[in-house]
């Protein structure tokens, strides 16, 4: 009488069905986890410290000892893309929670309320959005300093118009349903409504590209890494380590090749997890 | 007989990019305790408007609202919320007034949970009540919409109604997204639960036989006017207004032997937006004369019976 | 004798049997259904959402949806031909030229970008194989023939309203002057006034064309006054049919009964309605005597453990049920 087990959301088990049925974005979903874990575990996974110099073996092809070969201070390559793992992801995870948090608070009261709210929030991401996202996070992360915390930052503040934009035209299509007026006639307040009951709605869609940011925001924080901007040496970043490794193309190849694959297969998982995620949340992909 | 709703020359008016649309323009009348006012009228005659404006889900352009005695034309806060206790109403579409995301027993749960100051227990044994009033077994509890129903789900809308202990209820079109059958089944619900708990309504539909057999008085609408109002049996045997005639006589009967006279009218319905000042129903009207062009008076032929046409003596 | 039963016999379906299977399940969407038609009938097709009307119509016309939609038995005799059995190229000259369908919603049949006039034309030209100008004479007749005038033959859908609308469907379903004509809830998304005004038209045309026509509606009313012959359908079985005075005014199977119990009516003074309890069963998993026997108040063992034949209790009137077969009803 008390408790009453609640047995599992049939709609929720159809959407992991369908999307464990995509052989791809389980591929994707794999990746991501295997990432993950390679992060957290990087002090166990590593042979060598992130900033062990080796003045033995500088820029040295893989080899039993360095699988990866090592850069021009003899450090090992794959213990720094595994370290790297740590900060690229923090980055990328952070950034984008950041601006998803950021970003559908306001789409969602410019969405829930409308009118004037919405307008001047509306106006004020044209303008904003008129300015590409790379100049506005170099220009950001130039303001604020190097660093991987602030670039973190740069990346949050930058994307998240994208997200309140999202949010906004999710709730605004979730506002006209009438359960939105079953629960203003029951006396639910505006922040109960919309955190209740519209954002619930929205959610899925705005999940499918919050999860493909990841890959993008990836993207743009090896970018700022690699003009200088992002995490600054002995950090492993995986743009910084491109960055650095574009000085010795000529010497050793492989030395850009190593992070600039892990990069590409990151990306890469997250957008077909991503894909397969909106398609096992769009119904009219299901029989 | 006390009267608890008193509404005087409402209006609502939207603002759109071709004008204003006189959704409600100049509706007046009182519903009794315990009693049921009917509104018909085909779509975009602003019945709908005129219940939602009336609970407040609305703000009125024009007019004055009481009830009880009160003047709840502009409410706020506190006491906005405190006539939402006594006022509710149940939704049209079963499917989107409820929150998917909710099982049963959470979307009975939550108007009790908001109105706050009840203990978890007390809750818990109101929900479970309520879901006994309604009609819906025990084994729903943990349900989500979607797998209910459409009857089903209207029984949610009225659990939630009821929940509040409201004295009167707006019946937005409850039943014309349901199968006869289910229809019939939630009617009877409707009457039984009026006449347990002394419940007013008022109950907005399209379909004039349902509205015949649940109401009172039926108030007839066209393009946001009200072109009459009258006791249901009184409408039904002596219609007056050339529209309710044309619209009684359109009903399709189930009945072989009965031979309705059918008044076929010719056009279709006109703009709301930036209407003329005279009759709106003029331009499909057969007896419309050069009178018809002015604003119309409402006027009592009989005690209780309103109609809204200058022609009416001519005509009748 | 033979020879000219045939003639007059427009439509003939003999045990269909309609399934859509998914992955995930089976639903037994018409189950045995055998209904015949003579030429110039309005049949009226009863029942609730879900019953089968649609699948019943939609086979007919051979349009089920191909992932799902299997017949799975039966045969369709339209005018003498095994519709079943024919290729998709010959149903294609078939459909709109001797068969055609109105739906519910109007906006599903128009094509949003071009003009009224044109669609109808359009629809003549393939299957008369005459000119341009000729088709458009026609369209032009046609549109006047429901109603409109012809000079908004170069109006786009949207110009219309909705009750225009389905004049612009029936006149293009009507522009080759098909055999039969299958009415899917024509007026369901109309207002009552301009209901009238279209049901009225439809009955006019089909007096003037002749035309067969099967009227899909839940609305026991528009069957009164429109249809000849009726068949009640309930979770795909017929189990009732006759002449419109065997469904109206002798009533047989318990779920008609219920169903005009549960409307209300005009000319009572009751306060109650008799609605049938319970639910349609679902189609996914039926019972395996009588579909209607889990809601019936006259339900016998033998109801819920054997199915009861189709029977002719008076010529043309057809019964499915055990009570009424052994006159206890």
């Amino acid at each position: 009488m008390k408790k009453r087990t609640r047995h599992g959301n049939s709609h929720f088990r159809d959407i992991v069905h369908q999307l464990f049925k995509n052989r791809l974005a389980v591929a994707g979903l794999v990746i991501i986890i295997l990432t993950l874990l390679i992060a957290v575990f990087a002090p166990v996974l590593a042979p060598y410290d992130y900033a062990l110099q080796d003045y033995t073996a500088l820029l040295q092809g893989p080899s039993m000892a360095h699988p990866m070969g090592t850069d021009n201070l003899g450090r090992d390559t794959l213990s720094r893309i595994i370290y790297g793992a740590r900060f690229s992801l923090m980055i990328s995870y952070l950034s984008v929670f950041g601006s998803a948090v950021i970003g559908i608070t306001f789409g969602s009261i410019a969405g829930y309320f409308g009118g004037a709210i919405d307008n001047i929030l509306m106006r004020f991401l044209d303008v904003y959005q008129s300015i590409p996202v790379m100049i506005v996070s170099v220009a950001l992360a130039t303001a604020l300093g190097p660093g991987i915390f602030n670039t973190t930052i740069a990346l949050a503040i930058s994307v998240s118009p994208f997200f309140a934009r999202m949010a906004r035209a999710q709730v605004l299509t979730v506002r006209e349903m009438e359960y939105i007026e079953a629960a203003q006639v029951i006396n639910g307040k505006s922040w109960y409504i919309i955190l209740r009951h519209a954002l619930p709605n929205a959610f899925a869609p705005l999940l499918v590209n919050i999860t493909m940011s990841f890959g993008a925001s990836l993207l743009t924080a090896a970018t700022l890494s690699f003009v200088g901007l992002g995490a600054q040496p002995p950090s492993p970043e995986w743009g910084a380590m491109l960055s650095f490794a574009r000085g010795f193309i000529r010497e050793d190849p492989l030395l850009i090749v190593w992070p600039g694959l892990t990069i590409m297969i990151n990306v890469l998982a997250f957008n077909l997890f991503g894909d397969g995620l909106r398609d096992a949340l769009d119904p009219r992909q299901q029989k | 007989m006390t009267e608890l709703l008193r509404v005087e020359g409402l209006k609502k008016y939207f603002n759109t990019r071709r004008g204003k649309l006189h959704a409600v323009d100049d509706v007046s009348f009182t519903i009794e305790k315990g009693k049921t006012l009917g509104v018909v009228g085909e779509s975009g005659c602003g019945k709908s408007t005129l219940g939602r404006t009336i609970i407040h889900l609305l703000e009125s352009t024009d007019g004055k609202m009481f009830f009880n005695g009160k003047d709840i034309t502009y409410l706020k806060g506190k006491e906005l919320r405190e006539y939402r206790e006594e006022a509710q109403i149940i939704f049209q579409d079963p499917y989107s007034s409820l929150d998917p995301r909710m099982r049963v027993s959470d979307l009975i749960r939550e108007p009790l949970k908001l109105k706050g100051g009840m203990k978890r227990s007390a809750i818990e044994e109101r929900v479970e009540t309520l879901m006994e009033t309604v009609g819906l077994a025990k084994r729903l509890y943990d349900a989500f919409p979607h797998e209910l129903d459409g009857g089903r789900r209207q029984r949610i809308g009225f659990a939630r109604a009821l929940a509040l202990e409201p004295q009167f209820i707006v019946c937005d079109e409850p039943v014309s997204a349901l199968d006869v059958s289910i229809q019939a089944q939630i009617l009877n619900l409707l009457l039984d639960l009026q006449e347990e708990k002394q419940l007013t309504y008022l109950f907005v539909t399209h379909d004039l036989s349902v509205v015949k057999y649940i109401s009172d008085d039926i108030l007839v609408m066209y393009l946001g006017q009200m072109v009459e109002k009258a006791p249901s049996r009184e409408l039904f045997d002596n219609p007056c207004h050339p529209y309710t005639k044309a619209l009684l006589s359109a009903i399709p009967e189930p009945d072989i032997h009965k031979k309705t006279e059918r008044i076929v009218l010719k056009g279709e319905i006109t703009s709301p937006i930036n209407p003329e000042p005279g009759c709106r129903f003029a331009r499909r009207c057969i007896y419309a004369s050069e009178q018809c062009r002015n604003p119309q008076e409402i006027e009592e032929i009989q005690p209780g019976h309103f109609v809204s046409c200058c022609r009416i003596k001519e005509i009748n | 004798m033979e020879k000219s039963s045939e003639n007059r016999t427009i439509l003939d379906i003999k045990n269909l049997v309609v399934r859509y299977v998914t992955d995930k399940e089976t639903v037994h969407a018409v189950n045995g259904v055998s209904l015949t038609m003579e030429k110039g009938e309005i049949l009226g097709l009863v029942g609730e959402t879900g019953a089968g009307k649609t699948t019943i119509a939609k086979s007919i016309m051979r349009i089920l949806p191909a992932f799902a939609g299997r017949i799975e038995g039966g045969t369709i005799a339209f005018n003498g031909n095994d519709i079943l059995s024919i290729s998709e190229k010959e149903m294609q000259k078939l459909r709109g030229k001797q068969v055609s369908m109105i739906f519910q919603d109007p906006m599903t049949a128009l094509n949003p970008i071009e003009t009224v006039g044109d669609q109808i034309a359009e629809t003549i030209k393939l299957h008369e194989k005459c000119s341009k100008g000729e088709a458009r004479k026609k369209a032009v007749e046609m549109l006047e023939m429901v109603g409109i005038p012809g000079e908004r033959y170069e109006e786009f859908p949207f110009q219309f309203s909705g009750g225009m609308k389905q004049r612009v469907v029936i006149a293009l379903a009507l522009a080759c002057n098909p055999l039969l004509l299958l009415a899917d809830e024509p007026t369901t998304a109309l207002d009552v006034t301009i209901q009238a005004q279209v049901l009225e038209m439809m009955r006019q045309l089909q007096r003037t064309l002749g035309t067969s026509v099967i009227l899909i509606t839940h609305d026991l009313g528009i069957v009164a006054e429109m249809c000849s012959k009726v068949a009640v359908v309930y979770a795909g079985e017929i189990v009732e049919s006759g002449s419109l005075e065997d469904i109206f005014a002798h009533t047989m199977h318990p779920y008609t009964i219920g169903l005009f119990g549960s409307i209300p009516r005009l000319n009572t003074e009751d306060r109650r309605l008799h609605p049938i309890e319970g639910l349609m069963p679902d189609p996914t998993d039926l019972p395996k005597g009588c579909a209607f026997c889990t809601r019936c108040q006259y339900a016998a063992d033998r109801c819920s453990s054997e199915k009861p034949a189709d029977q002719e209790v008076s010529p043309g009137h057809r019964v499915r049920c055990f009570k009424v077969q052994e006159g206890a009803l």
